[in-house]
Order: structure tokens, then sequence, then C-alpha cells
């Protein structure tokens, strides 16, 4: 990776962590308080996005430079694993556990579900 | 809202959004050099390994800043920027949902370890400082 590319790169992935830190506040406000939805929301669409940005590259439609500012770039830094575990983390310390079960899990298979959908639609 | 309390929360919007950027870019960064610099290994082992370091890191950062009532600039610069930049949701679904059977046993494992890794870190703040004052008899939290 050039040294321009991975610097574009980067300031992609603080585009990408504003955008979600945008949709955080606003699911917050939408619901009256902190909500573990907006980082649900975030993740979800991120891998969608993500799903077809690597189906399209599958198909060698996508430029690699491109791909990359996007995918590492972008969606790398929109996305988040770390906030994820921590507010399923909260509902453990909380004894929720039915709760954290479901959150955690439920991520997992929503955003994976949403990778697919776009892969598949990337793959055309 | 006054005129004058409007342009505070503008102000205060942009400095959130510029510190969230920064630690966002510098958190991409990082991830893109582990990406360069591991084996892709099992399914995507650059992707777990940044995802349960961060996890693990993000546990100790948001429990220290709870206990030590921290600054809201930290949480947004190193939380939801430099972690949230490092660590990534997208390519670890995108991982799953690409390597048939062995990819959702990445996913488990991936959420696994996330989640212990993220309770451990949540843990040293007060164990940390439970250490420090001695003498104190053991206040759990």
């Amino acid at each position: 990776m050039t040294p321009v590319l991975f610097l574009v790169v980067s300031l992609a992935g603080g585009l990408g962590a504003v955008a979600r830190f945008a949709i955080d506040a606003l699911a917050a406000r939408l619901v009256g308080r902190r909500s573990r939805w907006g980082i649900i929301a975030v993740n979800v669409t991120g891998s969608f996005a993500l799903g077809l940005v690597s189906g399209l590259a599958s198909r060698g439609i996508a430029d690699a430079n491109l791909a990359a500012v996007l995918g590492v770039g972008v969606l790398g830094g929109y996305t988040t694993f770390s906030t994820a575990m921590w507010d399923s983390v909260t509902l453990l310390r909380e004894r929720r556990w039915a709760a954290s079960a479901a959150h955690a899990l439920g991520a997992l298979i929503g955003s994976a579900a949403a990778a697919w959908l776009g892969f598949a639609l990337g793959q055309g | 809202m006054t005129a004058s309390q409007r342009a505070a929360t503008q102000s205060n919007a942009l400095r959130a959004g510029g510190l969230v950027f920064l630690g966002g870019s510098l958190g991409t960064a990082l991830r893109a050099l582990v990406g360069l610099t591991l084996p892709v290994g099992w399914v995507a082992l650059p992707t777990l390994v940044v995802n349960v370091v961060g996890a693990f890191a993000i546990g100790v950062l948001y429990e220290s800043l709870a206990l030590r009532d921290g600054r809201r600039s930290w949480r947004l610069f190193l939380g939801t920027g430099v972690l949230g930049g490092f660590t990534t949701y997208s390519a670890l679904a995108v991982a799953v949902v690409t390597h048939g059977a062995q990819g959702w046993t990445y996913g488990l494992v991936s959420v696994i370890a996330g989640l212990v890794a993220c309770w451990i870190g949540a843990a040293v703040p007060a164990a940390s400082r439970a250490h420090e004052t001695r003498g104190s008899s053991g206040a759990e939290r």
C-alpha cells in the first residue's frame, strides 16, 4: 500500500467514524436516551455495504484502491466491534443474561445476513 | 434556544466531531497496519486480533472513565474515535458469510472472545484501584 493510499484510507476511516457518531446521536435523540439500536443500525448497514463492495470486487468490477478506501477505510471506521461488545457486556454486568445473549448473537446474525445480501447483490 | 445557545451547541458538536474524526483516523491507520503486518491466516486473523484487542481496551477505557467521572473528550477521542475506528464489524460480517461453515465458527469465536476480553478489560480499573489503596477491606464492585 502506498503512503498516500494509507493516508486516504485512514482519513476515510475518520469520516466513517463521524458518520457512526452522528447516527448514534440521532438514535439517542429519537429514543430519548442513549440506545443500543444506533450502533446496531450502523453495523448492519455497514456490513451490507461492505458485502456489496466485496461482491463487486469479486467480479473484478471495483477498483482495488477504491475498495480499500471504502472497505478498510470508510466502512471499517463506520462499523465498530468494540462498542457493540461494551453494550453486550453492560447487559451482562446488569445480570440481564438473555438480553445480553440476544444482543450479541442478534448483532452477529443481523450483520452477517446484511453482508450476505450485499454480497449477493454485488455478485449480480 | 437562544442564538448564543445554538452557537454553543454547534461549536460543541463540531468539537466532538473533530475528536471522533481524529481518533477514527488514527484507529483506522492502526487497523490498516495490522492488516498489512499479519497474515490472513485462519479466515481473517487480522480482523479477529484488532477486534478482541479493541474490545479489551474499550472495557478498560469506559470503565476507567466511569469510575473516575472522566471527561467526555477522552471518551469521544479514544472510545468512539480510536477504538471505534480500530475495530470493525463489517469485515467480521463479510468474513462470516464468505467462508462457509468455518466462517460461522470464526464469527462465534470472535463474539465470545470479544465478550470475554471486554469483560476482563472492564474489571481492570477497579482491580488496579483496589490494589492501589492498600489496607482497604477489598471493596468489591
